[in-house]
């Protein structure tokens, strides 16, 4: 019997020791319970409780966790429905809080934000929820983190994972941006041809302005020629002036007597023949060649009776 | 039972317990197998002692062990080896860190941005943008004061 008694005591004191060392391991805090009411927090590391009067309540985990939000349909503000999930990551700050003043952690957690998720979205457009999802995030965080604040628990982010419209409107959403696309290309294409037509007319004027200008300039230059030549014939009817005030009149004569001749050369050659036309002081040439054929006779005559005879030559008529 | 064998009894127990610690350890099992260790050296010393005395003994032993472990050796223990007190502890890691406020703080609650996320502050009335610094902290509030 007293070795039983000794086996009994050997095991109670065991079973005392081990309850008596409570280790809390790295990441998790107990929550201490003296006949049911809580105490106080055990941190990581060995502690001593005594049995009997405290007793471990909850053993809360303060790591970072994630939580994944199921998916949902959401009406957005213009009447589109999407699916629409994300995921959270929250950390327990206060073990007892955490622990006392809210019965299931994760599922207030998760139906706090599941609401919320449905509010940010509903009083968004289509497009914005789709292309602000940092400011959904945002709001999100916002709300949550402020409504978790009492149950000891700090979110620290809310993702939205995934915002799915339905098919059908994903796909009008895609020839939308087809369209617009489009739209692009021909208005491009409608410029391209609208400044090459304003270039080509630029073209033209340019070049039809430069034909004039060459236009112009050789009017000028062919004025100034006609000056020029106005001048010189001038200036050769001085000087023949000058020279017949100071030389001898015959000389004129023999050249307009060239002049004559010439002019008949011209009329006789010209292709119309039948008629020849002659200037009314044909007459007066034709006297000219009378007396260039008395002049020839009278040297003839004079080289046969005298070579050396000085015979005085008649004039040529003058011609008016 | 040989009465003669009986401290080996207990050195076995003794062994026995240090090897369970070792295999799963619960930090209490040492202890015991250590006073048990001890209570075969009384039985070596005062061999006529009954049983339920050497469970006594023994009971005595354990508890002064656990005791001579928690205010002797352990202190010792962690000053050598303080680890990392602040791990898990994001409010703590956060004291004499200095932040811009996010929401000004009025009736001495706002927001200070920390990170990408936002948390909750309580100090003195301050405007948006200002610098505050963290002295404490309450839960999941930090508790701020203005830093220049």
């Amino acid at each position: 019997m007293g070795q039983l008694f000794a086996l009994v005591v050997v095991i109670v004191v065991v079973i005392v020791l081990a309850k008596l060392v409570r280790i809390v391991p790295q990441g998790y805090e107990w929550t201490v319970e003296r006949f049911g009411m809580y105490t106080r927090t055990l941190s990581p590391g060995l502690h001593f409780l005594i049995p009997v009067m405290y007793g471990i309540g909850r053993k809360m985990n303060m790591m970072e966790q994630v939580l994944d939000v199921p998916s949902q349909d959401v009406i957005t503000k213009d009447n589109a429905v999407v699916r629409v999930d994300g995921v959270v990551f929250y950390q327990v700050l206060d073990a007892a809080k955490a622990a006392y003043e809210v019965a299931n952690l994760e599922q207030a957690a998760l139906a706090l934000i599941m609401t919320n998720i449905r509010t940010v979205l509903g009083s968004m457009d289509l497009d914005e929820s789709l292309s602000q999802r940092d400011a959904i995030n945002a709001k999100l965080l916002n709300v949550v983190d402020e409504a978790t604040h009492p149950w000891g628990v700090k979110v620290n982010r809310i993702e939205i994972k995934d915002i799915a419209p339905p098919r059908d409107l994903i796909d009008s959403m895609a020839r939308q941006m087809k369209a617009e696309r489009e739209k692009r290309a021909n208005i491009l294409e409608a410029e391209g041809f609208r400044q090459a037509a304003i270039l080509k007319a630029e073209g033209e004027k340019q070049s039809v302005i430069l034909a004039a200008e060459g236009e112009k300039e050789a009017a000028f230059r062919a004025a100034e020629a006609r000056e020029r030549s106005a001048e010189a014939e001038a200036k050769a009817t001085a000087m023949v002036s000058d020279a017949i005030a100071n030389g001898n009149i015959n000389a004129l004569n023999y050249f307009v007597a060239n002049k004559y001749v010439e002019a008949l050369k011209e009329m006789a050659n010209s292709p119309n023949q039948k008629m020849l036309l002659l200037p009314m002081e044909a007459t007066g040439i034709l006297g000219s060649l009378a007396g260039i054929a008395e002049l020839a006779k009278e040297s003839l005559s004079q080289q046969q009776n005298s070579p050396q005879g000085q015979g005085g030559r008649r004039m040529p008529p003058p011609v008016g | 039972m040989e009465q003669v064998a009986l401290h080996y009894w207990w050195w076995i127990l003794a062994l026995v317990l240090i090897a369970l610690e070792v295999i799963m350890p619960g930090y209490f099992m040492l202890w015991i197998g250590i006073a048990a260790g001890v209570t075969g050296l009384v039985m070596l010393a005062a061999p006529g002692l009954s049983l339920l005395g050497q469970a006594l003994v023994f009971a005595v032993l354990a508890f002064l062990s656990c005791a001579a472990y928690w205010y002797g050796l352990r202190p010792k223990l962690m000053r050598n080896e303080p680890g990392d007190a602040l791990l898990n502890r994001r409010g703590e890691q956060k004291i004499g860190h200095r932040y811009v406020l996010a929401e000004a703080i009025v009736n001495g609650r706002g927001k200070a941005r920390v990170g990408d996320s936002l948390w909750l502050v309580r100090g003195p009335d301050l405007p948006v943008g200002s610098m505050v610094e963290v002295v404490g902290v309450d839960g999941t509030t930090l508790l701020v004061r203005p830093s220049e």
